[in-house]
């Protein structure tokens, strides 16, 4: 079925803009679509906002959007008081807090893409200043110059202790972090060769970390001529990466990532598929923005392909089903509560960083979700619009069962649900008993379903 | 006729014999007085209730309390606050706003003197041991009263309830069921109950007293009851602020709920062994304890040490808590010497004082002699932990043993010096503004002990440099100085570039480690500008025997300044905890630091008497002024 579906994409029309009919409506289950997979989610006045705009100038919106200056100052506020505690896990319950109430969610997803591209874990690093460092800088750059972002990573004090390149020294070249950079930040496998690892990984002798600062130390340097990917020179690392960056494979290997992140876990994007896009971003001087704005308005995104094809990563579901009810909560058990579903912010398993996909759902994931959900509701701290989720949905008018199920379907819900559920869980909520209690189960009930596992 | 002399000796012997008679029944006046006042003004519900009860309260003057609280100049200043104001708009307030007029109307009064008429004679609250009924007696200013309440309130209960599901009759008097349990109204006594049993109790009494008949043993015939009230109640004026006044029978306690057998475990924590362990074994023994809880408190009274003085400031009230319990030096075993001493027993020192004294702690322990009978006191593991913590210790003090030798060479007299740090213009200052601390101790052989200590401290910062270059942080650069008689060893730890001139330079920009020597004093401290000043601080003059076991004290006023330090970051950790925005954030810590500063100051101490043990709490507020 997953070979069908692939097959069904025409490469030539994919991504073309879409252009919305009464078959195929700007709606709001398509705006709700546009602003899970652009961020995290949305509220119902963001969706009526979005609903009378054109969808191109929702996504021109979602990508521009700015952080006001006052916002900026908070958060970098928040920042410091989190660094100063010198306890690196304040870092994870600060950018949790910044997922919740960022007026750029675009920015903030993207920079959660390139920290699971880029994966750092502060659990060997442990330096809450290095990673905080890091994840400025893959904010700063997360729409922009690709190639500049891996010539400012490959100097990442954060990224060089991860990989163990804290020290290279020429008469022992450290190929780990040069095999990262071919394999996992620019080609992928396949696109390069043992030999390329090699002398790579001479460019980057010389590069070290001394008490939290990157230093190129000249007499560790091989300065001798390398051939890399074909290419010849006395490359230096910025050379050496610039050989990498430039090959065509590069910007197949992102756009194929960023298909899979924005778009579908599954299957893999053919060549044909990417082609278009790396094209686009070769030809944009390997911007990420343009890829990005010609993937949220085609026609791909908002067709049956993309939709509900991806399944939700705990970020995606917590900050999520926040985000859409207008949520607030302690970030510091809610960074926790996602590390244990599998994705710690500044915490990736590996320098693979998270599979995704599948990989998400397991007996023991799927039962922690729905504890998750159930924690968020029955926590005195989890405020909806600085109500009770009682008197949000009264706020809103979610007044009866069948009411608040429509709600939140509309809302948190890639596809409909069966009207038999429906009608079930709306009666959980109307239900005998203590409204409160019934109105816990009935959310917690919906978000146990399968199909609010699918984003 | 009798000669004049006889007639005189018959007058000399008249008045003698008057005199004696009299003196005798100004004793049996004085002596019945007491027994009257114990058994039958301040017990006139202990004589209700049924000799059983393990707990007992009473509140005999319920006018004063609700007067100490109401009418605080502080009650002004909290209505005045924003979140107060938002409080009294909310529809539990406006319930509750209806529910009281309700009663106010029914009562035909004011709420308050409804309330005061209705408690004028006292509350009082017990607790049965064999039933577990709990017992809640009511005497109002007098039956007219009662039977109002009765009418208008009580009778409310029947409301929507066939008669017989409602009520009870028991001798004729009505008692109204309740959820668990029933109310009844007996003259001025309101009797309100969880079981019956108790409550059947009462209302014989009461019923029987009325009838002129012979009652039965009571809780005011308990033995215990009446040496606690007689031995914590003071006749003085002073007794007018004992508002509330409670009982525990620890000796009824302790054999039905096999209490001892949990105070005898062995313990699992040497800190809490050192706080608390010769207080565990008091209980272990103590046949009652008695708890009081003064208003109108002035001032840390009683309290150690030359910042008592200075408490005393003019609008400063507030509460004292007293536990008081029989006390006997024999109930205390020999492993747990280390907490009262023997002879002479134990008293904290007295402190010296510095600018900015948050918090300051004297105790009496003999914390080598605890280290020393470890294995009588702990379980294994803990021992475990001991012994390799003392195998580190004994290396880092060149072999010498740690618990006999060096814990050994201090005097058990120990005191704990919490205080605000003065940043000033000092550069870099740490984001997170910590408060000072030091401890303060006396050496037994100064001579010796300086030099080892000394080396120590150098072989210790040594230690952390190595560490700490390890890891990448700071290094501590050491400095030594004289200072008055004695000497100073600092350390300080010297910023990179980038913190040089930081304002928000990491938390280890906190510590200036340092120690410091003057005379038989030994002050080791988390910066120089503490250990210095209290080195250099005079104590003042005071009688050993005078204090207490352990005295804490801490000031509100200057905890409220460190806070204000740091609001930034009190916002910051509130804006993540809470989810909630900045502005939101900003509200709710202000509102904290607003409600610190109504608090004056908090004291505790532990005072071991000859034959009693006293714990009092002491909580000073002032005028939000």
């Amino acid at each position: 079925m997953i070979e069908q579906m692939n097959g069904d994409i025409d490469p030539l029309t994919a991504w073309d803009t879409w252009q919305p009919s009464d078959g195929d409506p700007w709606d709001q289950r398509a705006a709700a679509h546009l602003f899970r997979r652009a961020g995290f989610g949305a509220t119902q006045e963001e969706l009526n906002l979005a609903m009378a705009k054109a969808p191109a100038e929702v996504v021109n919106d979602l990508l521009t959007a700015e952080e006001p200056a006052e916002y900026v100052q908070q958060i970098q506020s928040l920042a410091r008081a989190s660094l100063a505690t010198g306890n690196v896990r304040q870092l994870s319950a600060w950018w949790t807090y910044r997922m919740l109430t960022t007026p750029a969610q675009l920015l903030e997803k993207t920079t959660l893409f390139w920290h699971g591209h880029f994966a750092t874990s502060a659990e060997k690093v442990q330096d809450g200043q290095l990673m905080y460092d890091q994840n400025q800088l893959l904010r700063r750059f997360a729409h922009g110059d690709f190639a500049q972002l891996v010539q400012q990573i490959a100097k990442d004090p954060a990224m060089l202790i991860f990989l163990d390149s804290a020290t290279n020294r020429k008469a022992h070249p450290n190929e780990n972090f040069a095999r990262e950079v071919m394999e996992l930040f620019c080609l992928g496998e396949g696109r390069y060769s043992e030999q390329d690892i090699r002398e790579l990984a001479r460019c980057f002798t010389g590069w070290e970390v001394r008490r939290g600062k990157f230093r190129f130390n000249k007499y560790q340097h091989d300065n001798d001529r390398k051939i890399i990917l074909g290419v010849s020179g006395e490359f230096g690392g910025e050379q050496g990466v610039d050989v990498v960056t430039d090959q065509d494979a590069a910007p197949e290997f992102i756009v194929g990532r960023l298909i899979r992140f924005f778009m579908f876990d599954e299957p893999a994007a053919s060549p044909e598929l990417i082609a278009p896009l790396a094209t686009l971003m070769r030809s944009g001087g390997m911007q990420v923005r343009p890829v990005l704005q010609k993937i949220l308005s085609s026609k791909l995104f908002f067709s049956q392909q993309s939709r509900a094809r991806k399944i939700r990563s705990p970020v995606e579901l917590a900050i999520g089903f926040l985000r859409c009810l207008q949520g607030s909560a302690n970030t510091f058990e809610l960074a926790d509560a996602m590390e244990q579903l599998g994705q710690g912010l500044l915490y990736p398993p590996s320098v693979k960083g998270w599979d995704g996909g599948r990989t998400w759902i397991n007996s023991s994931t799927l039962l922690g979700r729905s504890n998750l959900i159930r924690q968020l509701l029955q926590d005195d701290k989890t405020r909806f619009d600085r109500k009770s989720i009682a008197e949000h949905l009264q706020s809103v008018k979610a007044d009866t069962g069948l009411k608040v199920v429509n709600h939140l379907e509309s809302l948190l819900f890639a596809v409909r649900l069966p009207d038999q559920t429906r009608h079930r869980i709306a009666q959980l909520i109307d239900g005998p008993g203590d409204t409160r209690t019934n109105l816990v189960e009935g959310i917690h009930a919906m978000c146990t379903l399968p199909e609010f596992q699918l984003s | 006729m009798l000669h004049p002399l006889c007639c005189s000796a018959i007058r000399l012997k008249r008045v003698l014999q008057s005199l004696a008679i009299l003196f005798w029944y100004g004793n049996l006046l004085f002596s019945d007085h007491r027994t009257l006042q114990a058994q039958e003004i301040e017990f006139p519900a202990a004589r209700l209730l049924p000799p059983t009860c393990v707990l007992y309260a009473q509140v005999a003057r319920p006018q004063d309390l609700i007067s100490d609280v109401l009418d605080h100049p502080l009650r002004a200043k909290i209505e005045s606050l924003q979140v107060w104001q938002q409080a009294i708009t909310s529809q539990p307030y406006r319930n509750f706003l209806t529910g009281r007029k309700f009663f106010e109307v029914q009562m035909g009064m004011d709420w308050r003197p409804a309330i005061e008429a209705l408690t004028a004679g006292g509350v009082y609250a017990a607790l049965d041991g064999p039933t577990q009924g709990a017992v809640l007696l009511v005497r109002g200013r007098d039956e007219q009263v009662m039977q109002t309440f009765q009418m208008k309130i009580l009778e409310l209960l029947r409301l929507g309830k066939d008669a017989d599901k409602a009520t009870d009759d028991y001798r004729g008097v009505t008692v109204y069921k309740l959820d668990k349990g029933g109310a009844a109204v007996v003259g001025e006594w309101l009797v309100v109950v969880n079981k019956g049993e108790p409550g059947r109790f009462v209302l014989d009494r009461l019923l029987d007293a009325q009838n002129g008949e012979q009652t039965s043993e009571t809780l005011a015939d308990n033995p215990r009851l009446l040496d606690a009230f007689i031995r914590t109640s003071s006749p003085s004026p002073e007794d007018k602020n004992s508002e509330i006044w409670a009982f525990a029978d620890l000796q009824v306690i302790r054999e039905a709920e096999d209490v001892n057998r949990k105070l005898q475990g062995s313990a699992e924590n040497p800190l809490v062994e050192m706080l608390v362990g010769g207080i565990q074994s008091a209980l272990q023994k103590t046949p009652w304890v008695a708890a009081q809880l003064m208003t109108s408190v002035k001032s840390h009274e009683r309290f150690v040490g030359p910042a008592v003085e200075t408490s005393l400031v003019s609008g400063v009230s507030g509460i004292r808590l007293s536990l008081t319990t029989p006390f006997s030096e024999d109930w205390i075993p020999e492993e747990r010497h280390h907490f009262f001493g023997t002879e002479p027993e134990g008293h904290a020192p007295v402190l010296p004082s510095v600018t900015g004294q948050i918090l300051s702690v004297a105790v009496w322990r003999d914390v080598s002699e605890m280290w020393l009978r470890a294995g009588d006191l702990f379980d294994e593991n803990t021992n475990d932990q001991l012994a390799n913590a003392e195998s580190t210790l004994t290396t880092l003090f060149a072999g010498r043993d740690f618990a006999e030798e060096i814990l050994g060479s201090f005097q058990p007299e120990t005191g704990l010096i919490v205080a605000r740090q003065d940043f000033g213009d000092m550069i870099p200052q740490p984001a997170v503004k910590l408060p000072s601390f030091a401890l303060v101790l006396q050496m037994r052989e100064p001579q010796k002990m300086t030099r080892e200590l000394r080396r120590t401290f150098q072989s210790m910062i040594g230690f952390f440099n190595v560490i700490g270059a390890m890891e990448g942080r700071p290094q501590l650069e050491m400095n030594m100085r004289a200072l008055g008689t004695g000497e100073i060893v600092t350390s300080q730890y010297i910023p990179e570039e980038d913190d040089e001139d930081s304002m928000a330079a990491p938390l280890i920009f906190n510590f200036s480690p340092s120690v410091a020597f003057s005379g038989s004093r030994f002050v080791v401290s988390s910066t120089a500008q503490l250990a210095e000043q209290l080195a250099l601080a005079i104590t003042e003059d005071s009688d050993p025997q005078g204090q207490p076991n352990t005295a804490v004290r801490l000031s509100a006023g200057l905890l409220q300044q460190v806070l204000m330090d740091n609001r930034d970051q009190l916002i910051s950790q509130n804006m993540l905890e809470e989810g909630r925005s900045r502005e939101e954030a900003e509200t709710h810590i202000d509102l904290l630091l607003r409600l610190v500063g109504y608090f004056h100051s908090v004291g505790l101490q532990l005072n071991r008497q000859s034959d009693q043990l006293k714990l009092e709490l002491d909580v000073l507020v002032g005028t939000g002024e």
